[in-house]
């Protein structure tokens, strides 16, 4: 893997490369296009100033200003390469079986433990529904966009399977948290179990799942906002078939 | 004496309000803008394809390539959602100026 040169940009090449670093090829191409453009009016403007044309080269490149500096602020309004390679992955993770077994299972298990827990009164049952219902909504609208994003040609089959896949992931993220927000009612703040690797253990996995969730968000609500520019070339996104039918 | 303007706040509404005219592509909205603040306001040209990409994301302009002294160019357009925000944005920075000036009058 390259790494992005340490030395300030004796050229416009030298410049496109940083200003553009881990961009995709398609957004970098743009930005080439269009800074070449505007350097190359620049340049001209200032030869018929009078400046000569090393000079005006110069000029010109000292005039675009910090390509790090740039760079940075592309990144900000564009996919990345790193971007693109979660986005992969979680499309994937979206589209599997497994991934819906382990959701449901997740579910089922947080259902359990949060609601009919022995110890515990149980979790009044319209709470419940509120809270998982409220984060369906948000899950339906996030399988349509994600939907769009896979923007394969069987866009039905993938649509029920996201939809699926999103209301159960959300459905045992709400879960948990409820189970969390209920407090006594959670075993793993308040267990009282024999073993206390297992504790750790459990915390581990809850940290995680809630890292993960939170992580997932997080750049869904970056992607959407960046997904809606024509630049970040599609075919960019996911140049492998598709895994449903 | 030029000097450099927090411009990652205002750089989009000056972009705006210069793509009011019509459409133009980023040299020369870029000069325009330095020319019409005569040379007061100086930004770093690389600066301002972010600030444009960002406002295309917003949908407060649309782009597109054109044709130009046998150069392809990428043109920028405001849309209307754009033209609203501009108007909203030129309220916001009238209230604000005519602010601080009031102070700045009470002071001398």
């Amino acid at each position: 893997m390259k790494l992005l040169p340490r030395k300030a940009p004796q050229s416009l090449d030298e410049w496109l490369i940083i200003a553009t670093w881990t961009l995709l090829p398609s957004v970098k191409a743009r930005i080439r296009s269009e800074i070449e453009a505007h350097y190359t009016d620049a340049v001209q403007s200032l030869m018929l100033n009078g400046s000569p044309e090393t000079a005006a080269q110069a000029i010109a490149l000292a005039n675009l200003g910090d390509a790090r500096t740039a760079g940075r602020r592309f990144r900000q309004k564009q996919l990345t390469q790193f971007d693109v390679v979660q986005i992969r992955i979680l499309l994937q993770f979206a589209r599997s079986k497994f991934s819906l077994g382990i959701e449901l299972l997740l579910l089922g298990l947080f259902l359990i433990i949060g609601m009919i827990h022995p110890k515990s009164d149980p979790i009044p049952f319209w709470l419940c529904m509120t809270v998982v219902l409220s984060y369906n909504l948000v899950g339906i609208s996030a399988a349509v966009h994600s939907a769009v994003l896979a923007r394969r040609p069987s866009t039905l089959a993938n649509l029920r399977r996201l939809l699926l896949n999103h209301l159960i992931g959300v459905s045992s993220f709400a879960a948990l948290l409820l189970a969390i927000f209920c407090g006594q009612r959670w075993t793993v703040l308040h267990s009282k179990t024999d073993n206390p690797h297992m504790d750790l253990l459990q915390m581990a996995a809850l940290i995680c799942l809630v890292s993960y969730k939170v992580a997932c968000c997080l750049n869904y609500l970056r992607w959407r906002k960046l997904l809606i520019t024509a630049d970040n070339d599609w075919n960019d996104l996911s140049p492998r078939q598709p895994t449903v039918a | 004496m030029p000097f450099a303007m927090n411009f990652k706040g205002s750089l989009p509404t000056l972009i705006l309000q210069n793509l009011r005219r019509g459409p133009n592509h980023g040299y020369r909205i870029a000069q325009e803008i330095k020319q019409s603040s005569k040379g007061v306001l100086d930004f770093k040209e690389g600066t301002l394809y972010p600030a444009l990409h960002g406002l295309e994301a917003k949908k407060l302009i649309t782009s597109s390539v054109r044709e130009e002294n046998g150069r392809p160019r990428r043109h920028y357009k405001l849309t209307d959602k754009g033209r609203k925000a501009l108007v909203r944005e030129r309220q916001e920075w009238l209230q604000f100026s005519g602010a601080i000036n009031g102070i700045f009058q009470e002071a001398t």
